[in-house]
């Protein structure tokens, strides 16, 4: 499905947890890293930022670039690609509330793990209306 | 007619018995399960749902790669089967973790594997008990 619209959210949904990640790895100022780490682990950060480079290939070579590129498993387990990072979105968000409760950070992951979660759905009745 | 009667009188034991069990596995549990946020616990229901809704969305791919244009037969058996599963095994899997003092990783990777299982066991339980979800 080409939809503008459609587009655009993916590119939101993976973007905005990329750049979640990547400034969670970088900025310690913050103390993301050591909340992490002090919690157990580090690599489901890791995780998330593979689901979500995968999801910008599959936006970039099968949405932006000619129809002879094609990134045919990205387009064929998006579903699974979205809620991936739908959980690690939402499991981001547990060591953040067990150590400062509610915060800005906890209602932004909410929202990305939502929205990939909505995605994940959409894309299969999407994908499967579209083949009829 | 005794048979009836031993019943009757195990019937009334059971009855009076089980909330003495409920308050003892409370105060058993009671150190480990006190601290518990409701946002917490918010938040791993809702890793939970979507483990468990993984599961659903690998099914109702494979049922409508299976013949094009085709629609899901019996959809709110089919997505109380999954989410039921996830949900028990979920929060079976959060007692169990939170009684031994896990770490937060362990505890969602065990709560995202026993959702996503649950999930995946009850499908095939009901197909075999209820009959095949998929037939038309």
């Amino acid at each position: 499905m080409k939809d503008p619209n459609y587009i655009l959210t993916r590119l939101y949904v993976s973007l905005s947890l990329l750049f979640s990640l990547i400034f969670t790895l970088d900025n310690t100022s913050i103390n993301n890293v050591s909340i992490l780490v002090n919690h157990g682990s580090i690599y489901p950060v890791y995780g998330g930022v593979f689901l979500c480079i995968i999801a910008l290939l599959d936006i970039i070579i099968n949405d932006f670039l000619p129809d002879s590129y094609n990134f045919y498993h990205g387009a064929e387990y998006r579903h699974l690609i979205y809620m991936g990072i739908s959980l690690v979105s939402f499991s981001l968000s547990v060591p953040v509330i067990n150590t400062f409760g509610v915060s800005a950070l906890t209602g932004r992951n909410w929202l990305d793990g939502g929205i990939a979660a909505f995605i994940a759905v959409f894309d299969i009745f999407a994908r499967h209306k579209e083949n009829r | 007619m005794i048979i009836w009667y031993a019943f009757r009188i195990l019937k009334i034991v059971i009855f009076l018995l089980w909330p003495l069990t409920v308050s003892a596995a409370v105060m058993t549990g009671e150190t480990q399960f006190s601290n518990i946020t409701g946002l917490h616990v918010l938040v791993m229901s809702i890793i939970s749902t979507l483990s468990g809704l993984t599961a659903l969305t690998i099914r109702i791919d494979s049922e409508l790669r299976k013949v094009k244009g085709k629609q899901l037969p019996r959809p709110i058996l089919f997505v109380s089967s999954h989410m039921l599963g996830s949900w028990l095994a979920g929060i079976m899997a959060f007692a169990i973790s939170q009684h031994n003092v896990f770490e937060v990783w362990t505890q969602i990777s065990l709560v995202i594997a026993a959702s996503f299982t649950g999930a995946k066991f009850v499908e095939k339980v009901s197909e075999i008990y209820v009959g095949k979800i998929s037939k038309e």
